[in-house]
């Protein structure tokens, strides 16, 4: 990555003085940091992290999509995020020096930029402005992870599912077709619950389960239910 | 993140051919194969009257091999049709 204001392999990825964390540098700084910035390339399916193993690199989503998640010994699967364009991912191991968070897949072909461990750590010790960056970052993690945590402990299946449907159509347009195992592994239940608690929903009035879209008709009767812990 | 899926998506490697999904669908729009079911579902559902679909055929599967893949979308005030029970 010689020139931190052109675009490298594909016209659509960020410019590295576009990415949150160097957002601050200026143009000599980015300069400086561009050589150790590589970018790959990864079909969907594929992992780029998985959990546990040792830390290679901090990875920057250049184009595409990728979803971070927890796998339990019986399989069970726990999604922490998806992960979109200019997003970072891999921070805890750099800083802490343990293993890998999580598994990270690339849901669609997914570009990315990666930083290796070490120039990482130098890259912060050199330029302060990366560094409160970083930590403004991981303060907006511990928040998000916070309120994962408290849907995840304090609320029903039948909750967390009306949060889960309510924010989904909040976020359109959006025509991502969802399966009722991607949607348990989101909101921390399985396949059987989800599928039970959507008849359920039916049922009540509150959603209308069409071929290929499920539509949201009672949106109070939604937030009635996912607020009830 | 958006990609197209046919409808219902059948994973061959999961299905035991138990046709349970046979059984419960109501239209009797499912048959099973050497490999795994074969869907006919009708774009009208003739047990609905509309574009409602019943899902049975996902809800019974055992292994998890049959999947009706959806988006979730606000009513925008179009006509509204009886909840499947």
């Amino acid at each position: 990555m010689r020139n931190p204001k052109s675009q490298i392999r594909n016209p659509k990825s960020p410019t590295l003085s576009q990415l949150p964390f160097f957002a601050a540098l200026g143009e000599h700084d980015l300069l400086e940091i561009a050589p150790y910035v590589h970018q790959r390339t990864f079909s969907p399916g594929q992992i780029i992290t998985v959990e546990g193993q040792p830390c290679q690199a901090v990875y920057c989503v250049a184009q595409g999509v990728v979803r971070m998640y927890r796998l339990s010994l019986q399989g069970r699967e726990q999604v922490l995020a998806y992960l979109g364009s200019g997003q970072f991912f891999n921070l805890v191991p750099v800083l802490d020096g343990g293993p890998n968070l999580a598994t990270a897949e690339a849901v669609t072909e997914a570009s990315l930029y990666s930083i290796s461990c070490q120039r990482f750590h130098q890259i912060m010790r050199d330029h302060h402005e990366v560094a409160r960056a970083v930590l403004e970052h991981l303060a907006a993690e511990v928040r998000r992870l916070s309120d994962l945590v408290e849907g995840l402990a304090l609320y029903t299946v039948r909750a967390r599912l009306a949060r889960f449907l309510l924010a989904q159509a909040a976020g359109q347009p959006s025509s991502h077709q969802w399966t009722q195992e991607e949607i348990a592994t989101n909101i921390g239940t399985v396949r059987e619950m989800v599928g039970r608690t959507l008849r359920d929903f039916a049922i009540a009035g509150l959603i209308r389960r069409e071929r290929g879209r499920t539509v949201v008709l009672d949106r109070d009767g939604l937030e009635r239910e996912a607020a009830g812990g | 993140m958006n990609k197209t899926r046919t409808w219902p998506q059948i994973d061959e490697t999961l299905c035991n051919l138990c046709g349970r999904c046979v059984e419960a669908c109501p239209c009797r729009a499912v048959k099973l194969g050497e490999r795994g079911p074969i869907f006919d579902c009708p774009e009208v559902c003739p047990q609905i009257g509309g574009p409602v679909v019943c899902f049975l055929c996902e809800d019974v599967c055992p292994t998890g091999a049959i999947t009706c893949a959806f988006e979730i979308v606000l009513d925008t005030g179009g006509v509204k049709y009886d909840s499947v029970r």
